[in-house]
Parts: structure tokens; C-alpha cells; sequence
């Protein structure tokens, strides 16, 4: 149930999965919002510090989704999936597994570039520790801001070929990140 | 061959000698003791300061020539701006404000100096963001002799405003924070 089985993903996964996605899609979201805001919107300064304690909580919950996925077992990949999807699939799923780290730690390394830590939430503070480097800031920037929209690409294909498998192929790998216990797809 | 040898370096000393007399009165900008500070209003209430942490030029300084022998020249590296506050920053660099990528540099060469050794007006071109308009610097002198590893120094220091919307402005700060105050503080090593 909590753990995964050689064919299916626990609860543990599973809830990692949609609790990463969920606050991935939602910074981006989040992201290009607010620096359209004009200086005086009531939100200008709120946005702001809620994309960095947001994005910490996402680093953090990045960080244990990939500890999880090594102290785990790793359930194949749907056994009705070709060969060239398996391959593809293998990929996506690593290009996600970086990006969920490298977005925000990039922002991480914008926001604390002068010195001054994340307020997450007025509840505490996380510490900048890094020192000020102007290049690794600069770096920083453009990769925080390309991999977010390039990653948002990504999440559209993932989820379009999730939705593909499971409405035109009427595979399982769509109930596999749903249903802990799923009923055994076969393409028919 | 010693006797001709001797004369060419005795030629080129001479040489050097007379250059340094001519350009006696030529400064370079030492820019770790040169600040371009800011400060604009924020919201009516308060000041937003920063400096411009990468400053470089030259600039002559001949009281005896008059008001033509005083001339400045400086280059601002616009990356550089520090307000202390890492996303500030980073929005001040963006085209919301400096634009960096684009314009990398603002200048100031100055066209004329009404005044004496003490201080007065030095007046120039700056070009900020891609736009060059005249400015006119309060300039005085702060002092000037030997420091005390072999060289000469004079610095000056000015105050100059400028408004946002006369150099493109960019995002929309509110009514109080058009004018930017500069104060600049230039020290200069003999050449």
C-alpha cells in the first residue's frame, strides 16, 4: 500500500508525485504572474516571498521524492507501454527528476545571492549559504528562468502522453500514479 | 655600439620625461576609491539607496589651464548596481530599469567646466540605456597630494539629479520616485 510493489507505485510515490506537480505547475503559474504585477499591486511584495517559501517546501519535498525513489523499490514502467515509449518515458522521467531540483535551487541562489535568507511563511528563516558571486548569480537567473518554461514544456508532454496512454491506448499508466492497487492494464 | 646603444636609451628617457610633464595634469580613475551612490524616493516616505559598485575613466585636472583643463571622463559597468537586496537587483538589471544585457555601459564625458580649482559646474553627456542627454554636475574639489605609496591623487566629489522619464524610464514607480539624486565621489591617481 505505502510502499511500491515490482509493477505498481505506493502511496508514498504516488503522493510525492502529484504534491510536486502540483507546486511545480502552480510557482510557474505563480512566477509569471507576478513579475507582470505593477508596483503598486497589492500583491507585488506577497507574490514574491509566497514563490520563495513555496519553493523551498518544493525543493524539500524534490529532495525526499528522490531519496524515497532510492530506498525504494522501483516498480517497472507499464508492462503495455512499446518500446520507444519505454525509452522516452525513461528520459521524461529523469529530465523531471533534475528539473524539480534545479529550478528551485537556482531560485534559492537568486533570492539569497546578496546574503539575506527565505522567509518561509514569517515561521522561520532558511539560511543563504553561498557566498556572493556575480557569474553564479547571472548563471542562475537564466537557468532558473529556462528551465521553469522548458520544464513546464516537459509536465505538457508528460502529462499529454500519460493522457494519451490512458484515453487512446487505454493503458494503465495513468491509473498506476492514481490508484495504488490498479487493475492490471492490458492493450487490448 | 655601446656609444649608440647608450644614446638611443639616453633619446628614449628624454622622451618619456617630456610626456610625463605633458600629461602631468592626467588622472585615471582609481575605482576602488570611486563611488556613483544613488537614492531615489520610495513611495514619498522614504530613500532607496545603492551605488554602482564598477566605475572606471580618466579624468584631467590642471587648475592652472582654467576652466578647459578640467575634463572627466567615466564608464559605469550598470550590472554593477548594489542596492543591497538580491531580487531588487536583479529586477534593477532587467529591462523593467537598466536593461544590462543592452546597454552594458552609461557614460559621462563632460563638455565644459564653469569654475575654479575649488569646485563648480561640470557639465557633460550622459548616456544611460541607450539615451545620451546634457547633465550638469556640482563638482568641488575634496583634496589632493601625494599618498603614501608613491603616487598622486585628487578627489572630487558632485551631486547631479537626473528624471527617469527624460532617459525612458521603464516601470512605473509612482509620482515621487522620477528624480534620481546621484552623488559621486571620484578620486584620481596621477598618471
Amino acid at each position: 500500500m505505502w510502499r511500491n510493489g515490482s509493477d505498481r507505485y505506493g502511496l508514498v510515490s504516488i503522493s510525492f508525485h502529484w504534491a510536486i506537480a502540483l507546486a511545480f505547475v502552480g510557482l510557474v503559474a505563480l512566477g509569471v504572474w507576478m513579475v507582470g504585477l505593477s508596483y503598486y499591486d497589492p500583491w507585488y511584495n506577497d507574490s514574491l516571498a509566497l514563490h520563495k517559501a513555496i519553493g523551498i517546501v518544493a525543493l524539500a519535498l524534490a529532495a525526499a521524492k528522490l531519496g524515497w525513489r532510492f530506498a525504494d523499490r522501483k516498480p517497472g514502467l507499464a508492462v503495455d507501454l512499446r518500446p520507444h515509449e519505454r525509452a522516452g518515458a525513461t528520459v521524461m522521467h529523469w529530465c523531471l527528476n533534475a528539473l524539480i531540483v534545479l529550478v528551485p535551487v537556482t531560485g534559492y541562489v537568486i533570492s539569497t545571492s546578496e546574503g539575506a535568507g527565505i522567509d518561509m511563511f514569517g515561521l522561520f528563516e532558511v539560511p543563504a549559504v553561498l557566498g556572493k558571486t556575480e557569474a553564479f548569480r547571472d548563471l542562475a537567473i537564466d537557468l532558473h528562468y529556462y528551465l521553469a518554461y522548458g520544464g513546464i514544456a516537459l509536465v505538457a508532454v508528460h502529462a499529454g502522453a500519460a493522457l494519451k496512454h490512458h484515453f487512446v491506448d487505454r493503458g494503465s499508466t495513468l491509473k498506476r500514479m492514481l490508484n495504488p492497487r490498479p487493475p492490471t492494464g492490458r492493450r487490448g | 655600439m655601446i656609444a649608440r646603444t647608450l644614446a638611443a636609451v639616453l633619446a628614449a628617457t628624454a622622451i618619456a620625461c617630456s610626456a610625463t610633464a605633458a600629461q602631468a595634469a592626467q588622472y585615471r580613475i582609481d575605482g576602488a576609491h570611486s563611488f556613483v551612490q544613488l537614492k531615489i524616493s520610495h513611495l514619498g516616505y522614504s530613500w532607496m539607496v545603492g551605488t554602482f559598485d564598477r566605475i572606471s575613466g580618466s579624468l584631467s585636472f590642471d587648475p592652472a589651464a582654467g576652466p578647459a583643463g578640467q575634463k572627466i571622463s567615466v564608464e559605469i559597468d550598470t550590472a554593477s548596481v548594489d542596492t543591497g537586496h538580491a531580487e531588487r537587483d536583479k529586477h534593477l538589471r532587467s529591462p523593467d530599469f537598466l536593461n544590462v544585457r543592452k546597454f552594458p555601459k552609461a557614460t559621462f564625458v563632460s563638455t565644459g567646466y564653469e569654475g575654479d580649482a575649488k569646485g563648480g559646474t561640470m557639465k557633460g553627456n550622459l548616456t544611460l540605456m541607450g539615451v545620451t542627454k546634457p547633465i550638469a554636475i556640482a563638482v568641488k574639489k575634496v583634496g589632493e597630494g601625494k599618498d603614501p605609496w608613491g603616487g598622486y591623487r585628487a578627489g572630487f566629489e558632485g551631486t547631479a539629479t537626473l528624471s527617469r522619464k527624460a532617459f525612458g524610464a521603464g516601470m512605473n514607480l509612482g509620482p515621487a520616485s522620477d528624480t534620481v539624486y546621484f552623488f559621486l565621489s571620484v578620486e584620481g591617481i596621477r598618471n
